[in-house]
């Protein structure tokens, strides 16, 4: 598997690429929900035409996430319990980091032992 | 023998997949469908501009473009003409007929510095109950919206005589107006507010309500999560929908059949 003709570390890179992007967006979306909070209208004025487009972005974003988690996912041949976990990646908040690590070491780690 | 060289296929799991996969599917387009909804209801009710002086927005004989579903003023004089009476008309599932008259607007509130007609819809009346324009002061200030004017079609006139005072028109097509009244004449139509004792006023012009993009995106996102589970569970089921041929255990197999 650690030919170069492999797949797996291109679609690696991009996975962890679009895990780090979603991830980052999505905490800028929770913490954007705040806004919502009683009391701070003025805020919410102010941050809606900043963050009702991120939400929107995040949520295509997620799209393109997700079709790079299935195609890694599809490569490495794993079940469907971990196509969940790591598409909930992109609606949890920080899962999607820690998900994003334990993917990649157990790629490496798969990697290397064939 | 297929049993042996692909594996039985194993009906349980199939049937369990295709159930998680119908209520997922269900699930989304019903979300992309409420969002749907959302996207032509919660929009932004935008209110008509308020009304302006006729000048400001259209001058006789151009193009009517931008004109149209504005609110205007105009000041002007009723021509001397005959009017036009529309017929074939529907107002809230009662045929109607639009009686439109000839409103001279005086050169000062043209802004080319020369009086033109401008054609205005007075109001309607029940089809069938002839009535024309109803006497009154020559002068008239009226608020009102433009609309284009429409293609006309002289073979659909009715018959019978037109009342006192009018003719028959097929549309509010100032072209065919421009035939009968004098020129230059205004490419929009005028919707008067006003109305007058026999003839009721059309409704006003009626608030907008803008597309909500947002909902619209979502929307579509719905639908392609949808998309997505088919997807996974057709590919799951091509890869788990059988027994591993390596393994061919019958009771292993028997044990995933609910038969």
């Amino acid at each position: 598997m650690s030919d170069t003709g492999s797949p797996i570390p291109g679609a690696l890179t991009r996975y962890r690429v679009m895990a780090i992007v979603t991830g980052t967006l999505l905490i800028v979306v929770f913490l954007g929900l705040l806004r919502y909070l009683p009391g701070l209208e003025g805020v919410k004025e102010t941050l809606d035409p900043v963050l009702e487009p991120v939400a929107i972005v995040h949520g295509w974003v997620y799209i393109v996430y997700l079709a790079a988690t299935v195609h890694l996912w599809m490569l490495m041949k794993w079940g469907l319990g971990r196509l969940i976990f790591m598409a909930a990646g992109g609606v949890i908040p920080l899962l999607s980091f820690v998900a994003e690590r334990r993917v990649s070491a157990e790629v490496a780690a798969a990697v290397e032992a064939k | 023998m297929t049993a042996r060289t692909r594996g039985a296929i194993l009906w349980g799991r199939v049937v369990a997949a295709v159930l998680v996969a119908l209520i997922a599917v269900g699930v989304c387009a019903a979300l992309g469908w409420w969002q749907w909804t959302r996207a032509s209801s919660t929009g932004k009710v935008v209110q008509p501009d308020a009304a302006v002086p006729l000048a400001e927005v259209i001058r006789p004989a151009e193009p009517a473009g931008s004109a149209v579903g504005r609110q205007v003023t105009v000041t002007g004089t009723w021509a001397d003409e005959e009017a036009a009476v529309v017929t074939g008309r529907e107002v809230d599932g009662t045929p109607a007929e639009f009686l439109v008259r000839a409103l001279t607007v005086p050169a000062d509130q043209t802004g080319t510095g020369a009086e033109a007609t401008l054609a205005v819809v007075v109001g309607w009346r029940p089809d069938g109950d002839p009535a024309g324009p109803d006497d009154g002061p020559a002068e008239a200030s009226i608020e009102g919206y433009l609309r284009a004017s429409e293609s006309s079609d002289a073979s659909v006139l009715p018959a019978t005589d037109p009342a006192d005072g009018t003719f028959w028109a097929s549309g509010m097509s100032t072209s065919e107006l421009a035939q009968v009244w004098p020129s230059p004449l205004y490419g929009a139509v005028l919707v008067s507010y006003e109305g007058s004792p026999s003839w009721t006023p059309l409704e006003p012009l009626a608030p907008t309500t803008e597309f909500n993009f947002r909902s619209a995106a979502y929307a579509f996102e719905w639908w392609l999560f949808g998309a997505f589970a088919l997807f996974i569970t057709v590919r799951w089921i091509r890869d788990n929908g059988r027994a591993s041929p390596a393994a061919t255990d019958p009771e292993a197999d028997a044990a995933e059949d609910p038969q």
